[in-house]
């Protein structure tokens, strides 16, 4: 559906996408992520050939990518990381006019504007003007004017942001949704657990760079950290830290006072090595907790920094 | 039309604001209306003193006459107290006093002054006592010396008769006094229109054209072209709505009184005024879509160009070179076009063609500016 390759785009001196490349097929959701000014934006605004690039290629729907190709603009929806509503419209008159800009035919636009304020749970606030909508349903109402026409490729950029935990989980909702109905739809977003969460594959970015693609589980099989266990010892033991570095398996260990991080490179057997140590140690601890490896983890490893710096 | 409909649609929320506008101007023009009447001509009454050392026939002569239509009081005092006279026409007890001197009769026949009349002569009944008085003089003078003899009965019986005169002008006076009335009127609906298209529709325009909005109109398969020849309409309706409900406005107030008015040209130049309004508009949208911008310069450049174009004040009053600015600016071209109660198309096309270039000027400048925008976005 996205085909996406070598794409350059320069603001002068500064590389906003380098070389990337990216592909989407039908009926997936695909996670862009990375930190703010990653490229994230400039790479959907280059696929909605709102923005030309220096070199590369980009084709969607087996089409390349031309602002004047109103059959493929027609197929495609989005959702920005702005709010793009009008101040004075109320929600029903908001989705009707952008609506209205892909269906000519008003009785069919009709039937698909309900839908969308449905969809979004906005329909007690059809003639509310945004003014009188909180965040969220601000953020809802954005959704439902860049979904009422039905794309079939729909890209979502940051919809979540700043927005309260009960329309956050509606917003997800709908995406899953919107999956079901068989529409592929580019998500980007700096939370790691809702990418984790929504996405069948993920594309990580960094300074207009693609660093890692594939699955949760294929990115978390990319790096050497499998499995973390976190250690709190009632008392602090000399030398724990070397001790604990030689367990199996273990590929590094912090601690900040007593407790400590370890870091293992596969996940089989970790927490019983681990608790045999401790028996036969005569250790006390007060907790032990496990996980895998995080996508914070996997940006972590590969570009050496939180995902939110 | 969905572009058309959504630009109709922000104008219907603002419908209060536009109702408050144009009945504003209307309260504006009606009171103009009331304060525009006929010029009109009456004479008053006046209160005289007369000191008569003469006691002639032409002294005796003037009093008669005088006193046919003014309250005069006649004294012969041999010294009169002319302060206290003086203190009477501050006071406004009295409107003036005259003085004949003894040798009256001969001043009269040897063409001397023959009287001294005190006044205050920042009233207008000033004049109306020295147009009295010099017309008994020219009068008796012509008798005079027509007949060697003073005929003052005569003179003033002539004087007292009124007479019909029919006054045949170059101008039809109604015509003018409506003519005048229009003038001030189109320029004053000239004014307003630039105001308010300025502020209402840049306050409208500034959101559709926000990077937000206009990103995802340029996502959708609605072509630019398209996009910008609703938009135009759209603000074409509007601006054809006001200039339309201000001209008719006119009729219905002014019903009866229309003789002598150039109405196709004030119409045509109403309709110029809103085109140039809104190609100013466009200007202003490609620099800038913060609402407090577009508000200061819709004022700055509204009330700036009326008032040196001589919308607001006659060029007249000012000075040369308010004048020769007012030249360079295209309000003052629109004011041109309906100069003259008698302008013909041909006189006003100068004007016209002058109204329509400075929109396309503006046009040009407005796509260029857009253009840079969006290169460097």
């Amino acid at each position: 559906m996205i085909m996406m390759e070598g794409v350059v785009k320069r603001y002068n001196e500064l590389i906003a996408l380098d070389h990337f490349s990216f592909n989407a097929q039908d009926g997936e959701i695909v996670g862009l992520l990375g930190p703010n000014g990653c490229g994230k934006t400039t790479a959907i605004n280059c696929m909605l050939s709102l923005l030309s690039f220096d070199s590369g290629e980009i084709e969607i729907f087996g089409k390349k990518v031309d602002s004047n190709n109103n059959d493929v603009k027609r197929r495609i929806g989005i959702v920005p990381q702005e709010l793009a509503i009008f101040d004075k419209l109320n929600v029903y008159e908001n989705v009707d006019f952008y609506c209205g800009l892909y269906i000519q035919d008003s009785r069919e636009r009709k039937k698909l504007v309900e839908e969308a304020i449905d969809f979004v749970g906005l329909d007690k606030y059809r003639k509310f003007t945004p003014g009188k909508l909180s965040g969220g349903l601000k953020r809802r109402l954005n959704i439902a004017c860049g979904i009422a026409h039905k794309p079939e490729l729909l890209f979502m950029d940051e919809p979540t942001v700043a927005v309260d935990a009960q329309s956050r989980n509606f917003i997800l909702e709908g995406v899953k949704k919107m999956k079901a109905d068989g529409r592929t739809v580019i998500y980007t977003t700096h939370y790691l657990e809702e990418a984790e969460q929504l996405c069948d594959r993920m594309v990580i970015m960094d300074q207009g760079r693609s660093i890692a693609q594939g699955t949760v589980g294929q990115l978390q099989k990319s790096i050497s950290t499998q499995e973390r266990v976190e250690v709190g010892f009632l008392t602090e033991y000399p030398g724990m830290k070397s001790r604990l570095s030689e367990l199996p398996h273990v590929v590094k260990v912090t601690n900040k006072n007593d407790n400590y991080l370890i870091h293992f490179e596969k996940q089989e057997n970790n927490l019983s090595n681990l608790i045999k140590f401790i028996e036969s140690n005569n250790l006390s601890y007060t907790e032990l907790t496990s996980e895998r490896s995080t996508l914070s983890d996997i940006f972590l490893e590969l570009t050496g920094k939180e995902l939110r710096d | 039309m969905t572009v058309f409909k959504g630009i109709l649609l922000h104008f219907w929320k603002y419908k209060i604001l536009i109702v408050l506008l144009l009945a504003a101007f209307f309260v504006f023009a009606v009171m103009f209306s009331l304060g525009n009447s006929s010029d009109s001509y009456t004479s008053e009454s006046l209160r005289i003193e007369v000191i008569d050392h003469s006691s002639s026939e032409v002294s005796r002569g003037l009093i008669g006459y005088l006193d046919e239509n003014n309250e005069v009081t006649v004294t012969n005092a041999e010294n009169p107290d002319i302060e206290a006279l003086e203190e009477k026409i501050f006071l406004a007890a009295i409107d003036g006093f005259i003085i004949i001197p003894e040798d009256a009769e001969s001043r009269f026949t040897s063409d001397r002054p023959v009287v001294e009349t005190t006044t205050d002569q920042r009233s207008t009944k000033h004049l109306q006592l020295q147009t009295a008085i010099q017309q008994y003089f020219i009068f008796l003078k012509a008798d005079f010396d027509t007949t060697g003899e003073l005929h003052t009965d005569d003179v003033t019986k002539l004087l007292s008769d009124s007479i019909d005169v029919d006054v045949h002008e170059s101008v039809d006076v109604e015509a003018q006094s409506n003519f005048e009335y229009m003038r001030n009127y189109t320029n004053f609906a000239g004014y307003w229109i630039m105001l308010f298209l300025l502020i209402l529709v840049g306050n409208i325009m500034s959101e559709f054209n926000s990077p937000e909005l206009k990103q995802r109109i340029n996502v959708s398969p609605m072509k630019t072209s398209t996009f910008m020849s609703q938009m135009i309409l759209s603000q074409i309706v509007v601006g054809l709505f006001v200039v339309a409900f201000m001209f008719f406005g006119a009729l219905a107030l002014r019903t009866g009184s229309l003789s002598g008015v150039p109405l196709g040209k004030m119409f045509a130049a109403l309709i110029l005024i809103t085109a140039l309004t809104l190609s100013i508009h466009y200007v202003i949208g490609a620099i800038t879509t913060n609402k407090f911008i577009i508000n200061g310069l819709a004022n700055f450049i509204a009330i700036g160009m009326a008032f040196l174009s001589g919308v607001m004040i006659p060029l007249e009053v000012m000075g040369q070179t308010a004048q020769n600015i007012a030249q360079y600016l295209p309000l003052y071209h629109f004011t041109q076009i309906y100069a003259e109660p008698d302008i013909s198309w041909g006189e006003a096309a100068f004007p016209m063609l002058v109204t329509v270039l400075y929109t396309a000027a503006f046009l040009i400048i407005g796509m260029i500016l857009e253009n840079k925008r969006k290169t460097s976005s």
